[in-house]
């Protein structure tokens, strides 16, 4: 399990070099989510093609969706997505019981309000690995008791 | 062994284009444009046919009076095209493919290395030294 | 056959060819007008039966194809419509003769024929005959179709009955072999009685009798006649006869699964309601499939029996199938090379039937076969067709680029080398129509935005092959259009070397024909927009700027409110990036004048390897009229934020947008809108302009500073050398040089701020003579004369203080002439020298910087409240002049005077006077310092008001301003030898003690003695022996109440050697009480106490008064003390008479 550990602990220092640098600049909290989203988005581009590398094509968006939810998040967090639901109109939620990286931080509400922080990577994880699959999607997340969480993917439908 | 070697991102302009010898340059870009008609045909039958289709090596994609023009598209919609010579007979299957699969390899190494930003042209010098093993040599 | 026919589609072998053609000369436009008419009767029904025919028609059709005739039905022409003009009777003969001819041209395969004629009349008009139809002229012919219609009923009889003939011919007899032109000789001398020739003959005659059912309309005859056919001629392996009745086969069955026809949109075929009827009664599921033995057809071909009829659905093929069997039959053309033509023919058809199938990639395979297809020795037009061909085809499954591809080879086709004149229109039509194949599309703004669509390179050599083509076309207006295209947004994918190039070719073109902004229209009604240079040279800024400071207008205070600019509000949100359009609606915070120079600057990057140059290069603006001056610029190769300044004046008052900038570059002239070019920041681009002003031109009759102005408002200055104390004026000339009236002028000072202490104020002038001038018109001026005087403090205040304790006298004291005065030393000048150079008094230069501000309107400007500054800034360099080091007090003999004791210091290089109002000059050399005195009033203090904000300590300043500019009202300073001459001002030099010893005492003593008021220098005569009355008179002018006092008279001598008598008790004697007892006295009120004194003997004598002591003594200072002595000189009195 410590390469689990060793990813958790590099995010953390991440986000906190981000803010920090963000203090000595004037960046408002805003921009430091946009920042760590970005960084996500990179990294979930190169994930992408890497994962991708032996799998089959995929038929159809709900392919690529569960891709996601299963292979994707097992090689990242090392378990899947417990739920995925769909209306079928592009909007997806993703439901995380345990979610990796906010499992040390509490199991309850308390620090709800740094959740956000925690989940912007992961986020632009998601966004940027459908991107390079081709679908353009913007990914929200939201936490209302920790470590559980929803991850919102609304995919930008091409007419 | 090839004679033209492209890489094409998903919005259908080229990343990378190399061929032997360089002087006909536009030629292939041309080959390999036109090619791209095909590419995209087959591509989009994939749901409609059966579920054998669904590998990313397409195959010889047409033929022309001196060369055979074969494609393999990724998940991430890239696209490789290799161009070979129609002479060249003793070039199996098996070996193109041996050919993709070293390029996408490649590929996504360079797709992971932070220097590069998806969408530029490639200017990694492991790919060039990847795509110039494959390439037919010049004389 | 040596022309294919690209047009020609699976449902064509259904239809019968009729040939239109003019006998003789007929004017073009007649001839297709009648064409047009004849064209509409495609599709006729047949009167006595239900079944449906199709006509083809053409107006050219070479006679050879005709040959092929047999092979497949619908090649040979069966009718022919001839059509003529004929003036006169007597060219009757004549035009029926030729038609005739024409006739025997395809007499072998004609079924029917007809003439039409126009324009005679009379009585061979009036003939009556089937063959030929008369009428008058092309307008007057409501018949016409119904005789084609006539025309075709009859060819259909004859096909009709050719059908019969061949269906009912049985295998018993002789069937003739039917035959392709190259066949013919193959088949000579062959053994006409084998079977191998009998199958070939009736294979091959089944497939003909196939056609010709197919023709009548009889779809499931021909199928059935088809499958026999191909059963036959496969066992005999005649592969051209089979592929043609396998292609027969797939015509039939695409006809019958594609009613709309294939040929796309160009010629829909009306589905044919019966053929659709019938067909819908045939599909049921679960028939099986059955092939009907041909002896079971009857003549009429409809079996009554629904079983056969069920079966008979089933011959049709699968849509699969069809593509099968045409690969099947080109694979059987392509074995014959004469058969090229039908090989290609086929492919295309097939195509087309894929395509409707939507499977492309099939159909490219086909396309990529009909490539190579040799046709032999083609012309070049027709291998422009060719292509062209292709590329449609291309185009129909969805293969654009391919089909650009070969679009671009027709295009090449057209100007080959051997084409003795390049169709160069031709050309450049076709290399247009390639650009959307390869995501070219020739609107520069959908290259602004994002990453670069399609192939760079073989866009560029594309476009590069437009520019030829249109030059050659002799329309250099678009080669330039195109080679600036290229240039604009290829720049990125350019080489040096080819930037180069590109740049001089376009210099070329454009110097017979410069480009612009317009719309190129072509003919046909294609636009070009016009490609602005966004990126020759790239701006990257904007920024207005302010005018220069003395142009700024300034608004009068009040009318503030509109002017602030307003905040963009600022939105964000982590996914969305920032809006920048909100910047460039950004209202400026300055405003421009009308008339006025106004300046934006660019900072532009030039891209290219070389030096660019740029002229006439100026902005675009909207809203008030703005007068745009254009500037020309060499930009050196690849340089950096190289800043260009572009000028213009607005004309009218209003808002100003600047939108964008023109520049003509390699003598292409582009209009760059900032809204499309996303890269370019700017801080606001709307300003407004205010109303002209007026414009002063300021000159001084001092030479100007060389200073730097202490801050970049002046606009100018000057710079003077003063000595402390001095005046010099200075003349301020205005001139109007604006073209406004200067209606309004106003000045104010300002000292810079300075910790210098300043006495007094440095400049004054009276503005009223200069605004006497007003209004003032253009290219006059005024001048007004300022002076400046200055007074600075050049002493240290703690020198002073120590001097005047030592000095040990007492303000009571003695007069000046007394011998116990100490005489004291001059100021040694080492004290001075003594402090550490930075204070160094002597050479020390005080600066003092003052600006004069003008605020001057007119006009327009003026109306609105608006005013236009200029400053001037006043250096003054001080030179110290006197110093006062030591101030120190005497009392006068009165006691409402005082002496000032001053020591003066000249610290100039110069001699110097100095001179005070009453008394004589004082020359002082330079360095040197010397005492002198002057009597000066003493004041009261109380007079100076005091404001009840002031503090205590700008109390204290003021009151010694007002001390000092009593006292120096009395002082002035010459400088013979310099001609200048100035104050010196003891302001700052007096302190607390000189004060006290300055202030008037509140308490007023009078001493009258015989009624006469005494005082220090009066001496009052009395005589002896007579009472002499004393009367000291108490005014309490302090604001508290004084007393209880008691007051002693005593009386004394002075001996004038500091001994003082007071043993005087036999010479002077007191009447009454020597003390005098004062109550209160309230303030304002006095109070007076009478006394008198008998002097015995002669003499001087001084009365004091001195105080008893007393408690209210010590609360009030003791100059108020100060009582004047009272000087009596006793005389003689004079000798009375007798005694």
């Amino acid at each position: 399990m410590a390469d689990e550990a060793l990813f958790q602990f590099l995010h953390n220092e991440v986000i906190q070099y981000v803010y920090k640098s963000a203090e000595n600049g004037e960046m408002e909290n805003g921009r430091c989510v946009s920042k760590l989203e970005h960084l996500g988005f990179r990294v979930g581009q190169g994930l992408i093609e890497r994962f991708t590398k032996d799998t089959s094509r995929f038929k159809d968006e709900l392919d690529v969706m569960k891709f996601i939810c299963k292979d994707y998040w097992t090689s990242v967090f090392k378990k899947q997505i417990d739920n995925l639901r769909t209306n079928h109109q592009g909007i997806y939620v993703l439901q995380d019981n345990k979610f990796r990286l906010l499992t040390q931080l509490s199991s309850g509400k308390q620090y709800l309000e740094h959740a956000p922080k925690y989940l912007a990577f992961a986020c632009g994880l998601v966004r940027g690995g459908l991107s390079n699959l081709g679908v353009r999607s913007i990914v929200t997340a939201e936490v209302s008791v920790m470590p559980a969480c929803d991850i919102r993917i609304m995919i930008k439908q091409v007419n | 062994m090839a004679v033209c070697v492209a890489v094409i991102a998903k919005e259908n302009y080229p990343l990378y284009i190399r061929s032997v010898p360089t002087q006909n340059e536009l030629k292939f870009h041309y080959t390999v444009h036109t090619s791209l008609d095909v590419v995209e045909e087959k591509v989009s039958a994939v749901g409609k046919a059966l579920a054998d289709q669904r590998e990313l090596y397409l195959g010889l994609l047409y033929p022309t009076e001196d060369y055979k023009v074969y494609g393999y598209v990724t998940n991430s919609k890239v696209k490789f095209v290799i161009v070979v010579d129609s002479s060249n007979t003793s070039l199996r299957d098996n070996e193109i493919r041996s050919m993709f699969r070293k390029l996408h390899n490649s590929f996504t190494d360079v797709m992971c290395n932070p220097f590069y930003n998806p969408g530029d042209a490639i200017q990694s010098r492991a790919f060039d030294s990847v795509v110039s093993g494959m390439m037919v040599q010049a004389c | 056959m040596s022309i294919p026919d690209y047009m020609q589609c699976a449902e064509d072998h259904q239809s019968v060819l009729v040939v239109v053609q003019p006998v003789g000369i007929v004017p073009e436009d007649q001839f297709f007008r009648i064409y047009k008419r004849i064209s509409s009767v495609c599709q006729q029904s047949i009167r006595s039966s239900q079944r449906l025919l199709y006509i083809r028609y053409r107006h050219h059709y070479p006679p050879e194809n005709n040959e092929w005739g047999d092979f497949q039905t619908h090649r040979k022409v069966v009718g022919l419509i001839a059509i003529t003009t004929c003036a006169s009777a007597k060219e009757w003969p004549q035009t029926s003769e030729r038609f005739h001819g024409q006739k025997e041209v395809f007499g072998s395969t004609l079924y029917d024929s007809r003439l039409l004629v126009f324009g005679l009349q009379g009585e061979i008009a009036e003939q009556h005959r089937t063959d030929v139809a008369f009428y008058p002229d092309c307008d007057s012919c409501p018949d016409l179709e119904r005789r084609v219609e006539d025309f075709v009923e009859s060819i259909f009889i004859v096909l009709e009955s050719k059908r019969l003939d061949r269906t009912t011919d049985k295998s018993g007899d002789k069937i003739p072999l039917l035959c392709v032109p190259f066949e013919k000789k193959d088949f000579v001398g062959l053994d006409t009685d084998s079977r191998h020739y009998k199958k070939r003959c009736q294979g091959r005659m089944r497939k003909h009798v196939g056609d010709l059912c197919l023709q009548a309309g009889m779809l499931q005859d021909a199928l059935v006649h088809y499958h026999m056919a191909v059963e036959l001629l496969r066992s005999v392996n005649d592969f051209l006869w089979l592929g043609a009745a396998l292609e027969g086969l797939c015509s039939a069955s695409v006809i019958f699964h594609y009613p709309g026809g294939t040929a796309g949109k160009r010629a829909a075929r009306k589905p044919s309601i019966s053929q659709a009827a019938d067909s819908g009664k045939r599909h049921r599921p679960g028939a099986q499939e059955l092939l009907i033995d041909p002896g079971a057809l009857t003549t009429n071909g409809i079996n009554a029996d629904t079983s056969s009829e069920i079966g008979r659905a089933k011959n049709c093929l699968s849509p699969e199938d069809i593509i099968e069997k045409y690969k099947e039959a080109i694979s059987y053309y392509g074995k014959y090379k004469n058969a090229g033509v039908i090989e290609l023919e086929a492919c295309v058809k097939a195509v087309r039937v894929l395509a409707i199938q939507k499977r492309a990639m099939e159909a490219s395979e086909f396309l990529q076969n009909a490539v190579y297809i040799n046709l032999g020795q083609l012309s070049e037009e027709e291998k422009i067709q060719r292509y062209s061909v292709l590329s449609e085809l291309y185009d129909l499954i969805g293969f654009h680029r391919k089909s650009a591809f070969f679009k671009r080879v027709a295009a090449m086709q057209c100007v080959a080398p051997t084409i003795p004149e390049p169709g160069w229109r031709a050309c450049y039509k076709l290399l247009l129509e390639t650009l959307p194949g390869y995501c070219l599309s020739l609107d520069p703004k959908d290259f602004s935005k994002g990453t670069h669509h399609g192939w760079a390179a073989v866009q560029m050599r594309l476009l590069h092959e437009l520019v030829y083509a249109s030059r050659r076309m002799g329309n250099p207006g678009l080669s330039v259009r195109h080679l600036s295209f290229l240039l604009q947004t290829m720049l990125d994918f350019l080489s040096d070397q080819e930037k180069k190039e590109v740049t001089q070719s376009l210099e070329n073109y454009t110097s017979k024909c410069p480009g612009g902004m317009e719309v190129i229209t072509l003919p046909d009604g294609l636009k070009f927009p016009p490609v602005p240079f966004t990126k020759l040279p790239i701006v990257r800024f904007v920024k207005l700027l302010n005018l220069p400071v003395s142009l700024r207008p300034h608004k009068v205070k009040g009318l503030l409110g509109e002017n602030m600019s307003s905040k963009s509000p600022f939105i964000y949100s982590p996914i969305i990036l920032h809006n920048r359009g909100d910047e460039r609606c950004k209202k400026i915070d300055f405003q421009w004048v009308q008339g006025a120079v106004c300046e934006v600057q660019l900072m532009v990057y030039n891209p290219m390897p070389f030096e660019l140059r740029v002229e006439n290069m100026g902005l675009l603006t909207s809203g008030a009229e703005f007068e745009s001056l254009p500037a020309a610029l060499a930009l050196p190769a690849e340089s950096g934020l190289y800043p260009v300044t572009l000028v213009g004046v607005p004309r009218t008052v209003g808002s100003i947008t600047v939108n964008g900038y023109h520049t003509s570059v390699f003598g292409v002239n582009s209009d760059c809108l900032l809204e499309g070019l996303p890269g370019v920041k700017t801080g606001g681009c709307m300003v407004e302009v205010v109303p002209s002003l007026p414009r002063l031109l300021l000159s001084t009759s001092l030479p100007r500073s060389p200073h730097v102005a202490a801050s970049e408002d002046i606009s100018s200055s000057v710079a003077l050398q003063l000595f402390n104390g001095e005046t010099q004026t200075l003349t301020v000339t205005l001139d109007n040089i604006g073209t406004e009236t200067l209606e309004t002028l106003e000045l104010s000072s300002k000292i810079i701020s300075t910790k210098e202490k300043l006495l007094g104020d440095i400049l004054n002038w009276d503005i009223q003579e200069a605004q006497s001038h007003l209004p003032l018109l253009p290219g006059c001026s005024l001048s007004l004369t300022v002076n400046i005087r200055v007074k600075l403090d050049f002493s240290g205040q703690e020198n002073l203080l120590p001097d005047l304790s030592d000095d040990g006298i007492s303000v009571t004291g003695l007069p000046i002439s007394s011998p116990l005065r100490q005489v004291l030393k001059p100021r040694p000048e080492s004290k001075a020298l003594s402090a550490d150079p930075g204070k160094n008094e002597h050479t020390h230069f005080k600066t003092l910087e003052a600006v004069m501000t003008f605020k001057y309107s007119g006009g327009g400007g003026h109306v609105e409240g608006f005013y236009r500054e200029l400053c001037l800034g006043i250096h003054v360099d001080v030179e110290p002049s006197v110093f006062f080091t030591r101030v120190s007090t005497l009392p006068a003999t009165s006691m409402r005077q005082c002496h000032l004791l001053l020591d003066v210091f000249n610290s100039t290089e110069h001699e110097l006077t100095i001179n005070a109002k009453n008394n004589q000059d004082l020359l002082l050399y330079a360095s040197e310092c010397q005492r002198m005195a002057i009597q000066v009033d003493k004041f009261e203090f109380e007079s100076v008001c005091v404001q009840p904000e002031q503090s205590q300590q700008q109390w204290e300043t003021e009151r010694q301003q007002a001390q000092g500019s009593l006292i120096n009202s009395t002082l002035s300073i010459l400088h013979p030898s310099l001609q200048r001459e100035g104050e010196a001002s003891v302001e700052g030099v007096l302190n607390q003690l000189v004060l006290d010893h300055l202030q008037l005492a509140p308490l007023q003593w009078d001493v009258l003695v015989n009624g006469k008021q005494c005082d220090c220098d009066i001496v009052t005569d009395c005589r002896v022996g007579d009472p002499v009355s004393l009367e000291v008179k108490l005014t309490n002018h302090s604001k508290k109440e004084v007393g209880p006092l008691a007051l002693t008279l005593v009386a004394f001598q002075d001996y004038q050697n500091g001994i003082q008598n007071h043993d005087l008790q036999d010479a002077v004697t007191f009447i009454g009480s020597n003390t005098f007892y004062i109550d209160k006295v309230n303030p304002t009120f006095s109070s007076t106490c009478t006394g008198a004194l008998l002097f015995l003997y002669t003499g001087d004598f001084y009365l004091s008064i001195k105080f008893q002591d007393d408690s209210t003594r010590r609360d009030l200072p003791p100059a108020f003390f100060g009582l004047p002595t009272v000087h009596i000189r006793a005389l003689e009195s004079p000798i009375e008479n007798g005694a």
